[in-house]
């Protein structure tokens, strides 16, 4: 099936810079997008791309390294988001008050605040939603790949990503956005 | 109404995941109905708001996030190579996540089972019921007291029925002297009608046939072996 192809080897440094310019701005974009923070982001993409050299990885394409890196980079970002959940629950607990309110004073622009409503809304989602939305926005992916990195079918990631528009909708009050 | 394609099909269609001739359609569907043109826009809506902010990595920050990520990993192989503990032996340093429940689970059977059993083994009070007892012969300090509820055949009532009066009886199975073996022999002498039957009887010793020897001969039905008239005395 890769007979003739140039295999990629995440060992030899000139395939790994190739993968990491390849990959790094995508690969970012999701780790931030999930873990909502940018310097623990930077070092989950660290993580998937040390993995890859550590595992020894081939593949045929740039392409192929790239649903592998999503893979790892959206699971480690998760597990990171679902950490960071849970060490903010506690710490709201403790100080008995919280922290997620928004001041939604006049100083804060109406583009804004609409654009932060539809961020929490998309945190509300189940997971196996938000995620397949997540890939399509920010991956920059189409449904084919995403239902590729997630491993099911096309046909079903353009049903969640449709599911996932209607909830978003009904969280959000759909009347109510603004649109700029 | 009714003619309104599937709604998920306009999520597509903003994706760009509609091929050509739908595609079409759907544009013409939109430029009639209100209602399809309505959930098409707010999907485009909700696109547009979530790009807004998108986090990029320009140039120089891809550059520096390179080097960074070089050294890191040099560091973690140059660490790998000489650590103390090899790789195979990982495993011996992971430590599992459990839920209690599971916990809960392996102790009862790892450790509560067993020692309910074993428990039991030991403890008296868990062990045999009364009437399971063996008598040792030759084993002088054997000094039970056996409580048993026997219904009581009298001679005014020789038939026996559920509705008899319970005798409780309790007796020294064998005492240190052995003058009682058998607790029946005090039974039979109390109740039997023919009172110098057992007037004189110390020891009625009541052999039977030892049936894990029958044969068609009918010659090892009574075993030569005499260990338990030895042991109370029989043969002086």
């Amino acid at each position: 099936m890769f007979e003739g192809v140039v295999w990629l080897n995440a060992k030899c440094d000139a395939d790994f810079r190739k993968i990491y310019t390849a990959t790094m701005p995508v690969l970012f974009k999701i780790a931030v997008r999930i873990a909502g923070n940018e310097e623990a982001a930077e070092d989950l993409c660290h993580d998937a791309l040390i993995k890859m050299t550590e595992k020894d990885m081939q593949f045929p394409s740039p392409n192929d390294a790239k649903y592998w890196l999503i893979r790892v980079v959206k699971n480690a970002s998760l597990n990171y988001a679902k950490r960071k959940g849970r060490e903010r629950k506690a710490y709201e607990r403790a100080l008995k008050e919280d922290r997620r309110v928004i001041d939604s004073g006049e100083t804060i622009l109406l583009k804004e605040d609409s654009i932060l409503r539809v961020q929490t809304a998309l945190e509300k989602l189940p997971e196996n939603l938000r995620i397949v939305l997540q890939l399509k926005e920010y991956g920059e992916m189409n449904y084919k790949e995403i239902g590729r990195v997630l491993g099911i079918t096309e046909g079903n990631v353009k049903v969640r990503v449709f599911r996932a528009r209607e909830q978003l909708s009904k969280l959000i009050g759909e009347d109510d956005v603004y649109m700029p | 109404m009714s003619t309104c394609p599937d709604s998920d099909l306009f999520s597509a269609y903003i994706d760009g995941e509609v091929p050509s001739p739908w595609k079409e359609k759907l544009e013409f569907h939109l430029s009639s109905c209100l209602e399809c043109k309505k959930r098409t826009e707010r999907y485009t809506k909700q696109h547009t708001l979530l790009m807004i902010h998108n986090p990029v990595l320009t140039e120089t920050a891809l550059e520096a996030s390179y080097s960074l990520l070089t050294a890191k990993r040099d560091a973690r192989i140059l660490a790998r190579e000489h650590s103390p503990h090899p790789s195979y032996l990982a495993w011996t340093r992971t430590s599992i996540r459990m839920p209690v429940s599971a916990i809960a689970a392996v102790l009862l059977v790892a450790i509560f089972f067993p020692a309910y059993f074993v428990l039991k083994a030991k403890s008296p009070t868990l062990a045999a019921s009364p009437q399971n007892f063996t008598i040792l012969p030759g084993e002088s300090t054997m000094n039970t007291n056996i409580s048993q509820k026997m219904k009581a055949l009298s001679t005014s009532n020789p038939v026996y029925s559920p509705d008899l009066v319970t005798y409780t009886s309790t007796k020294n199975l064998l005492t240190t002297n052995r003058n009682q073996l058998f607790t029946i022999i005090s039974f039979a002498s109390k109740f039997s009608s023919a009172k110098d039957l057992f007037s004189d009887a110390e020891i009625i010793i009541i052999k039977l046939p030892d049936l894990t020897q029958f044969s068609n001969t009918g010659e090892q039905l009574f075993s030569t072996d005499n260990s338990l008239p030895q042991a109370v005395g029989f043969y002086r």
